[in-house]
């Protein structure tokens, strides 16, 4: 089904692990999806193609983008913790919010949520968290202001 | 035959809006014909789930309009995804409706890319990550039916852009070209053709830029996208980031002039990188633009003048 396809091609391209899952097992696609033969053929092909990595490369750096410009100053406390929290985040909400402010604020309820963060990873975020809530705040009054 | 410009049918030069395009017009205004605007960046999508979805930002459409006063205004959406195989999004149409009530788009463009299905989207934040469709029968209904609505819900022409495709699917049931050719010849549908798309695609895919162009039906292109980009990781993408590449303005010389229906060329960049370009560089594009529009203009004087003496 077209729709089971697209959807495959969407998951395939929001996760590198999945792409090498399905390179290491192709049949691994017809027990997860509905596809007919020719469009699992076809995902085979974009899968074990080099254009894969782009596609890969570009969803991230999209994703990336709301909460790298909102959150600077987290990011840079999470260090190397930041791949792997982002990578969880990213599998826990697999539609984008476009509002870079509302994408942010959603990254910080996640931060929120994991125990374990550094003091000062926490701090930033709490800092920077208010502040985006702030901006959110000033939205809102505008909308009920219409 | 000496042709001024005044005398000759000419396609317009015009700008993707952006928030740093004010500027460019208050400095350069008199060299842009038209302003192209993604209503899609004139609001705040709040989600499907929230009852007032879309808030506009402040101030964004007055600024457009006053920059805009007195030019031709395109649309140029990014959020329809019309090929995805579920419905269109229906509230997010009324709002495109609601746009073009407000500023009269000439026409209405959208991607042939996929950025939504069902419980996920693809972000297209800047780097210009749609993904690529299947080029058979099955989506060419699915396109097809939803640029038949937007047509009937905005009441003006639909154009669809060429896209930037880094995996090509497999075993497909016609070319992106005949894709276009047919959606022209069985809906009107014409094309937006991004040559700054295909250069893009020649790097990463292999394709020859004249193959492709020469298999378009020469009516179908009504529109030019002409941009920039930057190699990321061993990959050529439409990031707009600069000035449009030499190879890419010696594709629309050679082929804008045997474009009957071409009405516009679009020079597009992120406002990230309005410092990069300048306005000096933005001048620049906005006069190799004008050359060619007149190089166009010139070529269709010739044609019919070469038509009436029957030559």
């Amino acid at each position: 089904m077209l729709v089971d396809f697209q959807r495959a091609l969407a998951e395939l391209t929001a996760s590198p692990d999945l792409c090498r899952e399905v390179r290491a097992d192709p049949l691994m696609l017809r027990s997860r999806y509905d596809l007919t033969s020719k469009e699992w053929r076809r995902l085979v092909g974009i899968v074990t193609s080099r254009g894969m990595e782009a596609n890969c490369i570009l969803y991230r750096a999209n994703r990336l983008a709301p909460i790298a410009l909102n959150l600077p100053d987290t990011c840079t406390a999470l260090g190397n913790d930041l791949n792997q929290l982002l990578s969880a985040y990213w599998e826990s909400e697999p539609v984008t919010d476009v509002h870079f402010l509302v994408e942010a604020n959603r990254f910080c309820q996640f931060l929120f949520s994991q125990e374990a963060l550094p003091a000062y990873a926490a701090r930033e975020l709490r800092r920077e968290a208010a502040h985006i809530s702030a901006k959110l705040e000033l939205l809102s009054w505008h909308r009920q202001a219409r | 035959m000496k042709l001024t410009q005044s005398e000759a049918i000419s396609p317009r030069a015009g700008l993707l809006y952006n928030p740093a395009i004010p500027g460019v017009l208050d400095a350069i205004g008199s060299q842009v014909d038209f302003v192209e605007v993604v209503p899609d960046r004139l609001w705040y999508d709040l989600g499907e789930s929230t009852r007032d979805r879309f808030t506009t930002v402040t101030g964004a459409v007055e600024e457009l309009k006053r920059y805009t006063d007195g030019r031709l205004i395109v649309g140029h959406g990014i959020g329809l995804s019309l090929p995805s195989a579920m419905p269109i999004d229906e509230r997010l149409l009324d709002q495109v409706v609601l746009s073009h009530g407000d500023l009269g788009y000439s026409w209405y463009s959208e991607h042939l890319s996929l950025f939504v299905v069902p419980n996920r989207s693809v972000p297209n934040a800047q780097a210009g990550l749609g993904l690529p469709v299947v080029l058979d029968h099955e989506t060419f209904e699915i396109v097809g039916d939803k640029v038949g609505r937007l047509a009937e819900a905005l009441g003006t022409r639909i154009l669809l852009e060429n896209p930037t495709v880094f995996t090509p699917i497999p075993e497909p049931d016609m070319s992106e070209p005949a894709f276009f050719n047919r959606l022209y010849h069985e809906l009107g549908c014409g094309m937006l053709l991004d040559l700054h798309n295909l250069y893009a695609n020649t790097i990463n895919l292999g394709i020859s830029a004249d193959d492709y162009l020469g298999e378009l039906d020469r009516e179908v292109v009504v529109e030019i996208h002409l941009a920039g980009g930057d190699m990321l990781k061993g990959f050529y993408t439409d990031s707009h980031s600069g000035a449009t590449p030499p190879t890419v303005w010696d594709w629309a010389r050679t082929w804008a002039p045997l474009f009957p229906n071409l009405e516009a060329i679009t020079f597009e960049y992120h406002e990230s990188y309005h410092g990069r370009l300048g306005i000096t560089g933005i001048r620049r594009e906005l006069e190799l633009m004008h050359d060619l529009a007149f190089k166009v203009s010139a070529a269709r004087a010739e044609d019919a003048a070469c038509a009436r003496s029957s030559c």
